[in-house]
């Protein structure tokens, strides 16, 4: 099938190239080169294969290449972060005198219908890019490349791309017919792509349609041959050129996709003013000594090239210099807000830190670690548990941006306690050279870790604790806001990939079911095994900065900087974009409820307390962090509220008096004590002084432990090395984040051996027992996360004793809806259950299928009792059928 | 789809996707009424429970609404029916059409139909009343004979929980000719007098208002509770009998402050010439009176400005010496103020002159009760027409004013007053005598909307020998009637006997039709091309003739009027061009090449209108004949291309 669908594609596309084969490009001493488009080509500046052979093939012509490329464009959508500047701006700031387009990718995703369109948008930039001078050398030359094809990644689950060829071959035709009417220079890598997924056995694309490493180094000499006509390259890549591009690249990368943009060319550009320096004076000067730096670096490559010998080190002495701002600490800062709560500029020890904390009666705290001991503990952002017990800490000391000219170093850490006495014993730098790693979470035998505008998957492979690959795994996130995300990362029970971004961001991610994009303040989720990524809920967030999964799998979001909460049933259906979710974006809409009242803002992190070190009567408590109003943790007792669900304010778990006490992140250790993250900070506020304020520190973290003095601490389960057949037994475990563990890892191993193991762990188990139910449940979540469809058990879950595991498998149909037979009928019964839940669930999922026929089953729940949270979502799940 | 949404967004950056998504906006939007959308009909589940079906129409929009399949022959679509009978912003056209429907489906009548779907209607929200206003005045059209065969309901109408349905019950019972019968049921308590006092300005003919002047009097007695009195005062207004002893009756009543404001706006109601001189002398003397011992911080609000309109234009009936002496009175506390309105849906103030005192103060008090934005500038002698064809293509003007030409042809003028809004300009009147343009000079609308501020030395003099101005557009046409289409209507066929092409053209160009519509190809595209009128109405001369004469009788929602207002309390009154799930484009200037688009996100309120951009009462100034010509013309104005 593979060889025929190949066959059929290649002669359609190689009959049109060899009749429409434009002139070759023709490069001049000195030429900017500039690349514009989706992923395609903004992969490249991390993959520096092409650019390396191009200068090697053009050792002489010193020529300038500039990446501008950004994933998800199409020629018409190129949405970007307040003040970006248009293409123009930077084809222009960039003196580009050829500039070559990979477009057609995103916009295949129409099909046949959007073609005509295409030809016309594609037509224009032609058009209008060769009717400019941005070089003030002429006009600029027009190269248009053709999208690659998709590669058969004999991944079940991935699609074997033979559609999506279909579709890039029509839209490849139609790039080679507007080059040939407009006079640009086609580059046809579609039919040799397509050819070399055929041809070669090892893989090529991480997804079937981005190149991974391997690719970009095939591609590099595919485009090459393309681009100029003849196969005369270099044979070889030289690896000193392309280590000096690397590190050309890696500058422009951070000049060009620059975090904080919105502080810098945005409207927050204007804050940070200390009497002289506003952010963007600052900031731009940054860029600018950026920009030097990639000339200087850019000015070696050639050399490199021609074989001539550079220094040792980079000389940037050419450089601008920085713009030192003074503190305004001390000024307008000392006179706002609570004097208690402020940051102090003094330090306290840890050991004085800790007379200041203020427990609940029968709480006990102490310090797991803190800079004093390891130093590496500089600024830690989020935490988390290892299947073998260990915490892990993400740290950015260089908050809130990297700073040219020094190291970029921040850290993904491994804390372990050797003796077991609840504090750690050393401290392993698992990943290093990462930059504002807000968020990550474990799983699939690594760690995703957000480094926006990417989520790097960090993986070691020969056991000694230091990451060994690194992978951008999805890009295309924004970058204008260091501290708007991409954070809050939480595997829901199913074993999908969960994090948040805030407003100002504009993200765009390519994934083989078309681009993926965001409106500000986004929900995403991403299904490893299937490389499926989608938004999991467009409701108008400010910033979410935690989100968290009850026993049964409802889940809820906080908004840091608002200190709402929400409840996320109702705000999770499917709305196509650029539909948003109503409720939350202007004073005319029904607000959509928080489900517990407010005490103080802003709130990073939350968690649910599941553990039989903690007293009884705290079980399912809600626990919010919050670092500015409050200094501690706020305890909510969570109840049923007709569909949904609500809360009840109970006090604070734990206060401090010490200022610079910053919790930003909390989970349950494996041992039943909760483990708070501590960012250890005079400053919090990142619009309130400037980016580069010098009173914002960079050395300070610690990490504490809160238990109960009245339990004992659990016993850990044991995960890592279990067998499966064992391991599947610890889904029964009391504590959620044990189970939460359990899954985790159970989704990373084999599917061929955990499905059978989770077979023998349900037919363990009594059916009819409504102790049992959870258990069951359990069990179908583990086989949602390896995609292994079980129909019997979700129709037994549908039709549970228990409303929460009905409530709970409703949401597993909605996502199996093309798997299972005649989904909808399904869905009619819950739709009308005797819970509310129940139903509520059934509204939701309706809104994934795309047919008249699911607006009616949704209306069912119209014949019984509605309340809020159902009118919500029954409005919502109608506006996005009412279009079929 | 997708690329027509995204300019929306904020972030956008390229200019050439902007320029592409409004080329393709261009081929959403038909243009006129002929085209019919190809988006299938929404597709309701009407077999299901009602609250389903409820639940559907209630999320559609007027114009998916009225896409919904319905037909008499089956029960189910009696929700559908009653769905438009009941949603805000629907054409007569459609109610009436709803309310038929619901008739066949239910056996029953108009009016038991009318009269339970008010009472189905809240109360307590304003967009229902004003569709229970609406649904009354259906009701109260209903021939007396009809009406009187259902007494007994609307006698039980009289009970309701619901104001409007009580009020319109009593309406009812007087059309039916059972007036009798009401005031007796009116006169059992105080709150059934409020209702019946309501239901008087709701009786559609002025005869039979008239003849309920005899109990609206007695109510006036001091025997009656104060409201009461208010209430009686207030229908007054709306009845056109005994209007000069009306006048004289309503008058004590201005001396005494609870019932002041209620009286003052009676008694400007009532016209110039029912007004005598005696009672206006007393009256100007209590007026001015008022004025002197009003506190200042008091006199700018309407209560005031309207007893001070009422003194101005009585001071035009005493005598010149004593008129004098008033106006020195008045002078001395307060700037002279002239009310002016707009007319909802005319397109034209309600005041074609008024006269001024040279080099004095004075206060135009503007009041926008139409649907549409307007302002008022007045410009200097014989300037009128060059100020407002210049002024209507600065819709910006940087600056400046929108629609305001900077130049010394204009002396005084306001911004652009949004519908239901007031503004006031306050200024020195020139000191040379003569007529002073004044005009809307909003695109289009210079035409029809100007008047005249006649400059004079002696005010009180010339009020004692008004002359007339002379029309500053030139326009010699005088006023013949107010047209209905009931007036035209009959015998339409031996009407358009003998008429001639040449003279219709004429006419269409003289009644300003070709500044908004097309024939041939010639004319402007703000309304619909009219060269193939009656292909799309099928030959009805009717229809046609009611277009005309109606425009909001039957409104294709795409020529609807429509407000929006956005969160930063930015008001747009224009057609909806086109809009998506993300933006609405609204036409707000004819003459603008591009509709202004504003983000949903940003938007506030839209208020929809059931009102056509076209002005009513365009022919007002044309005899029967010449409307008859002008039907003609456009009869065959499709099918000779070289018309013009």
């Amino acid at each position: 099938m593979k060889k025929l669908a190949f066959a059929v594609l290649a002669l359609t596309v190689i009959a049109l190239t060899r009749t429409t084969f434009a002139a070759p490009l023709d490069l001049g001493k000195g030429d900017h080169i500039c690349l514009v488009g989706n992923a395609l080509g903004e992969r490249m500046q991390h993959h520096n294969y092409w650019e390396s052979l191009l200068h090697q093939r053009f050792s002489k012509h010193e020529l300038v290449v500039r990446n501008l490329c950004f994933p998800a464009d199409e020629i018409t959508v190129r949405p970007r972060s307040q003040n970006f500047g248009s293409p123009d701006d930077h084809l222009k700031q960039n003196k580009a005198d050829v500039v070559i387009y990979f477009f057609g990718f995103n916009e295949a995703f129409q099909g046949e219908k959007g073609l005509i369109q295409f030809k016309k948008d594609l037509q224009e930039l032609v058009e209008h890019t060769r009717s400019q001078d941005y070089s003030g050398k002429g006009n600029a030359q027009v190269v248009l490349v053709s999208p690659i094809a998709a590669e058969d990644v004999g991944n079940k689950h991935i699609p074997n791309g033979e559609e999506l060829n279909a579709d890039l071959a029509i839209y490849t035709k139609a790039i080679a017919e507007v080059a040939e009417a407009s006079g640009a220079t086609f580059v046809d890598v579609f039919a040799p792509t397509l050819r070399l997924f055929d041809a070669s056995d090892e893989q090529l694309t991480s997804n079937s349609v981005h190149f991974n490493e391997a690719g970009y180094q095939k591609f590099a000499f595919i485009l090459d041959k393309a681009l100029f006509g003849r196969d005369d390259a270099p044979s070889d890549i030289n690896l000193s050129v392309k280590a000096e591009t690397d590190d050309k690249n890696f500058h422009w990368w951070h000049r060009y996709r620059a975090v904080n943009g919105f502080s810098i060319y945005g409207k927050r550009g204007e804050a940070g003013f200390e009497g002289t320096y506003r952010n963007r004076d600052v900031m731009e000067r940054e860029l600018a000594i950026l920009d030097q730096m990639t000339a200087n670096r850019e000015a070696r490559v050639w050399k490199i090239a021609r074989g001539e010998r550079v220094a040792a080190q980079v000389d940037d002495s050419d450089t601008l210099p920085f713009l030192n701002v003074k503190s305004n600490v001390g000024t307008d800062f000392e006179n706002k807000g609570n004097d208690q709560k402020r940051g102090q500029l003094t330090y306290l020890p840890a050991k004085e830190q800790l007379k200041h904390f203020k427990l609940a009666d029968g709480y006990e705290i102490n310090l797991v670690a803190s800079e004093e001991q390891f130093p590496e503990l500089a600024n830690p952002i989020s935490l988390n548990f290892d299947s073998k017990g260990r915490l892990w800490v993400s740290t950015m000391s260089s908050y809130p941006h990297w700073q040219p000219k020094s190291k970029l170093d921040d850290k993904l850490l491994i804390f372990e306690d050797h003796d077991g006495d609840g504090d750690a014993d050393e401290c392993k730098t698992f990943a290093g050279g990462l930059h504002q790693p807000t968020g990550f979470e474990l799983g699939q035998g690594g760690a995703y870790v957000a480094v926006q505008p990417d989520i790097l998957f960090l993986k070691d492979t020969d056991g000694d604790d230091k990451a060994d690959v690194r992978v951008r795994q999805l890009v295309g996130f924004d970058t204008a806001d260091s501290h708007h995300g991409l954070g809050a990362f939480e595997w829901s029970p199913g074993g999908t990939l969960h994090c948040m971004e805030g407003i100002f961001k504009f993200s765009g991610i390519e994934t083989y079911n078309g681009p993926i994009r965001s409106r500000e303040g986004a929900v995403w989720s991403y299904q490893p095994r299937s490389e499926q990524f989608d938004i999991y809920s467009t409701f108008n967030f400010t910033n979410p900065w935690g989100h968290v999964f009850d026993k049964w799998g409802q889940d809820f979001v906080t908004d840091g900087t608002s200190g709402q909460h929400f409840y996320m049933t109702p705000i999770t259906g499917r709305l196509d974009f650029p539909n948003r979710l109503r409720g939350r974006r202007n004073k005319k809409e029904k607000p959509y409820p928080q489900f517990l009242e407010k005490i103080a803002r802003p709130s990073a992190g939350v968690e649910i307390v599941s553990s039989r070190n903690f007293p009884e009567e705290a079980q399912g408590d809600y626990l919010v962090n919050n670092v500015i109003g409050l200094l501690g943790i706020m305890q909510y007792g969570l109840k049923d509220d007709g569909s949904g669900i609500g809360g009840d304010y109970k006090g604070n778990l734990v206060e401090c008096t010490y200022g610079n006490f910053r919790p930003v992140d909390l989970q349950f250790g494996p041992d039943g004590a909760l483990y708070i993250c501590d960012w250890q900070n005079a400053l919090i506020g990142h619009l309130q002084h400037n980016l580069r304020d010098p009173n914002r520190d960079h050395s300070h973290g610690r990490i504490w432990r809160i238990r109960y003095a009245g339990n004992e601490l659990v016993e850990p389960g044991k995960i890592a090395g279990v067998p499966t057949s064992q391991l599947v037994n610890l889904l029964k475990a009391p504590e959620d984040r044990t189970r939460y563990r359990t899954r985790r890892e159970l989704a990373s191993r084999d599917t061929a051996e955990v499905v059978p193991a989770v077979a023998s762990f349900v037919a363990s188990l009594d059916a009819s027992s409504d102790a049992d139910q959870h258990h069951l449940l359990e069990a179908l979540w583990v086989q949602q996360s390896h995609v292994a469809i079980d129909e019997s058990l979700l129709k037994q879950l549908l039709r549970s004793s228990d409303f929460h595991a009905r409530a709970a498998a409703t949401d597993v149909l909605a996502l199996w809806r093309a798997h299972v037979k005649d989904p909808l009928a399904l869905l009619k019964v819950q739709a009308n259950d005797e819970h509310p839940r129940v139903r509520l669930e059934a509204v939701r999922a309706c809104s994934f299928f795309r047919s008249p026929e699911a607006a009616e089953v949704a209306l069912e729940v119209l014949n019984h009792r509605t309340d809020k949270y159902i009118e919500f979502t029954l409005d919502e799940t109608m506006r996005q059928l009412e279009q079929f | 789809m997708r690329r027509g949404i995204f300019p929306a967004l904020p972030c956008l950056l390229l200019a050439l996707s902007l320029a592409s998504a409004l080329a393709q906006e261009h081929h959403h939007d038909h243009g006129n009424h002929g085209d019919k959308p190809t988006e299938p009909p929404p597709r309701i589940f009407l077999d299901k429970s009602a609250r389903v079906v409820a639940y559907q129409l209630n999320r559609l929009t007027n114009a998916r609404l009225l896409m919904v399949e319905r037909a008499t022959d089956d029960p189910k679509y009696a929700p559908v029916y009653a769905a438009i009978l009941t949603r805000a912003g629907m054409a007569q056209q459609d109610r009436e059409e709803a309310l038929k429907g619901l008739i066949v489906i239910n056996k029953t009548d108009a009016v038991t139909e009318l009269l339970a779907t008010l009472h189905e209607l809240k109360d307590d929200d304003k967009e229902q009343q004003r569709v229970g206003r609406q649904l009354a005045a259906m009701l109260l059209r209903e021939p007396t004979n009809v009406l009187s065969a259902k007494a007994d309901s609307l006698m039980g109408a009289t009970k309701s929980e619901s104001q409007v349905l009580r009020s319109t019950g009593y309406a009812g019972l007087i059309v039916a000719g059972r007036a009798d019968g009401a005031w007796r049921t009116a006169s059992e308590d105080a709150d059934a007098t409020l209702d019946y006092l309501a239901a008087v300005p709701l009786v559609p003919k002025a005869v039979v208002r008239g003849s309920l002047r005899q109990s609206v009097v007695s109510l006036l007695g001091d025997n009656n509770a104060m409201n009461v009195r208010k209430a009686a005062i207030t229908a007054l207004a709306s009845v056109p009998a005994s209007i000069e002893a009306n006048f004289q009756i309503v008058a004590p009543f201005v001396a005494d402050a609870a019932y002041r404001t209620v009286a003052v706006r009676t008694l400007l109601r009532i016209p110039k010439n029912k007004r005598d001189a005696k009672t206006a002398s007393q009256l100007v003397d209590v007026l001015v009176q008022h004025a002197e011992t009003t506190p200042a911080a008091q006199r700018t609000t309407d209560q005031f400005v309207d007893a001070m309109q009422l003194a101005d234009q009585l001071i035009a009936l005493i005598p010149t010496a004593e008129a004098r002496s008033y106006r020195d009175r008045l002078r001395a506390v307060t700037v002279r103020v002239v009310r002016i309105n707009t007319v909802e849906e005319e397109m034209r103030y309600d005041t074609a002159y008024f006269a001024v005192e040279a080099g004095r103060p004075v206060q135009i008090v503007l009041n926008n009760e139409d649907l549409m934005p307007h302002n008022f500038v007045i410009t200097v002698p014989g300037a009128l027409k060059e100020v407002a064809i210049t002024g209507a293509t600065l819709t910006q003007n940087p600056g400046g004013t929108p629609y305001v030409p900077k130049t010394e042809n204009v002396l005084f003028y306001t911004d652009m007053v949004q519908p239901h809004q007031q503004a006031r300009l306050t200024f020195t009147a020139p000191t040379e005598p003569g007529e002073y343009p004044y005009v809307c000079t909003f695109p289009r609308h210079w035409m029809r909307m100007y008047g005249v501020m006649i400059v004079v030395d002696d005010l009180d003099a010339w009020s004692k020998n008004p002359t007339e101005p002379t029309d500053p557009t030139g326009n010699n046409r005088s006023f013949v009637q107010n047209w209905t289409f009931e007036d035209l209507s009959g015998d339409v066929a031996n009407n358009l006997r003998g008429r001639s092409p040449e003279i219709g053209a004429r006419i269409y160009k003289e009644a300003t039709c070709a500044q908004c519509h097309k024939v041939a190809g010639q004319g402007g595209a703000v309304g619909p091309e009219l060269s193939d009128v009656f292909k799309r109405w099928k030959g009805d001369h009717l229809g046609v003739l009611r277009e005309i004469i109606d425009p909001s009788h039957k409104i294709d929602p795409k020529f609807a009027v429509q407000v929006i207002i956005t969160l930063d309390g930015l008001i747009l009154t224009g057609i909806v061009k086109s809009e998506d799930k993300d933006s609405v484009s609204v036409v707000v200037n004819p003459e603008a090449p591009a509709p202004t688009v504003v983000k949903r996100d940003d938007i506030d309120e839209i208020e929809k209108s059931s009102k056509s951009m076209m002005p009513k009462a365009l022919l007002d100034r044309f005899t029967k004949d010449e409307i008859f010509e002008l039907l003609s013309y456009l009869e065959y104005a499709g099918t000779s291309p070289a018309d013009e």
